[in-house]
């Protein structure tokens, strides 16, 4: 077994565990009842997003100064997975916001409008490297994966700087029930797991693919 | 010190004159804004709110829509004034061809200057315009002022950002394709920071949130600072 498909496995396996844990093992919350096990997963994929954007721009930044080709396929990847967390933030955030607040989506909620902001930024990202080529693809790229990071905190601290009478701050997820707060923590390394194993494997496929070019390249000039 | 702006000033007075002999692309965004406000007027009625609602109220709603169409037209018009100085880069030759021995930083200012004057003027005609169809008569000389302080920082926001995205996008094939794509997402705190400070001063009323002013200087100047350290980078072959 490669260290890809071991990862995989832990990965699947993970997050197998977080799914058994908290549908069936957790309590099931008084007012909120099923949906109520949302929480689990926007919280656990909202956190692994954040790190996904850092580790994007900070991966950008060490290929801008080594041009480490492997930091740059690190970059890409976690991007793409920055993108798929930030949508998946997205879409269960609307349906928390659909059962406790009766409304699919709220403007006045500053958390949701700057992660859509970060959703389209990400995605803007996506759509450029996917069409640059060559050295200046990762170059750009990087470059956008650093400026894109500066909404991080914009929408981190969004509750405190704008108010929100919907959305709790972020600090008080960890005063929840102990029960809760390891169903919590369960999901959370489950999430982690996958991203990393996700990272691995795009930028795996990546190296891959740039390989195959520079063969094609050579093969070409023969 | 001297020498660097000597090479600004040459840079700045390069990137202004290519924009505006451009400038028959903006009359495209004031046509823009001019096709919003019509929409705007025939779905919400010749007088944009109910005439029952008091004074007060209804230059709220107007005030609120004046700022959206506004900031909408003004964010179309950027985009465009991006995307010409791109082709313009593109058409001379590529921006390393103007560089001299200039930092990139200094390209960077100049052309983010540029691009901010141009928006300024955009902005001043979209205002115009907003206002007379709107028929926002009640503004006074300090809303004016606010209003312009409020439109020179999200130009100088909207350089920042059009700067780095127009070289990138003219450094890569097809990237013109791509500028709104990659800039506009970018720009969209900025857009909602800048249209929330201007709401309340087209209602001739004091700005509550204090927040949104912050977030429109405080990403002008991340922005700024971002483009100022990787342009060079941007340049690169």
């Amino acid at each position: 077994m490669t260290k890809m498909q071991a990862g995989a496995v832990v990965s699947t396996l993970s997050v197998f565990t977080a799914l058994t844990v908290v549908f069936i093992f957790l309590p099931m919350e008084a007012e909120m009842l099923e949906a109520q096990k949302i929480f689990y997963f926007h919280v656990s994929f909202a956190f692994t997003m954040f790190l996904a954007c850092i580790v994007t721009a900070v991966a950008g930044g060490y290929y801008l100064a080594r041009r480490c080709a492997l930091a740059d396929a690190v970059a890409g990847a976690s991007a793409e997975a920055a993108f798929l967390f930030a949508s998946i933030v997205l879409l269960t955030g609307m349906c928390w916001a659909r059962s406790s607040w009766n409304v699919w989506w709220n403007w006045g909620e500053p958390r949701l409008t700057s992660m859509l902001a970060m959703w389209a930024i990400y995605g803007g990202y996506l759509l450029f490297r996917a069409n640059a080529r060559g050295e200046a693809r990762r170059r750009l790229s990087s470059v956008y994966g650093i400026a894109a990071c500066v909404m991080v905190p914009i929408v981190y601290y969004s509750i405190k700087l704008w108010g929100s009478v919907l959305h709790p701050p972020t600090g008080t997820i960890w005063n929840v029930e102990r029960s809760m707060l390891v169903g919590l923590l369960i999901s959370f390394a489950a999430v982690l797991c996958m991203y990393a194993a996700l990272t691995a494997l795009r930028a795996q496929i990546e190296t891959a693919e740039r390989r195959l070019e520079s063969l094609w390249q050579n093969e070409g000039r023969r | 010190m001297k020498h660097t702006l000597a090479q600004f000033s040459c840079l700045f007075y390069k990137d202004l004159s290519l924009q505006w002999r451009s400038r028959g692309s903006m009359a495209v965004a004031l046509l823009f804004s001019l096709s919003a406000v019509t929409l705007f007027a025939l779905v919400y009625g010749p007088f944009f709110s109910p005439p029952e609602l008091p004074m007060e109220a209804r230059r709220r709603e107007l005030a609120k829509l004046a700022a959206s169409v506004y900031w909408t037209a003004a964010a179309f018009a950027g985009v465009v004034a991006v995307y010409r100085s791109a082709e313009a880069d593109r058409e001379a030759g590529g921006i390393r061809a103007v560089r001299m021995d200039a930092d990139g930083s200094v390209v960077y200012a100049a052309r983010m200057c540029a691009l901010c004057v141009m928006l300024c003027l955009t902005q001043l005609a979209l205002g115009l315009l907003t206002a007379a169809f709107f028929n926002i008569a009640w503004l006074t000389l300090g809303d004016i002022l606010r209003l312009v302080g409020v439109g020179v920082g999200a130009a100088a926001g909207f350089g920042a950002v059009g700067a780095l995205m127009g070289a990138m996008a003219a450094s890569t094939r097809g990237g013109e394709g791509l500028l709104a794509a990659g800039m506009l997402p970018l720009q969209l705190p900025l857009l909602i920071a800048a249209s929330k400070c201007a709401a309340p001063i087209w209602a001739s009323e004091p700005i509550q949130e204090k927040m949104w002013i912050a977030l429109l200087i405080a990403y002008a100047l991340i922005m700024s600072a971002v483009g100022l350290l990787l342009f060079e980078l941007v340049l690169e072959d």
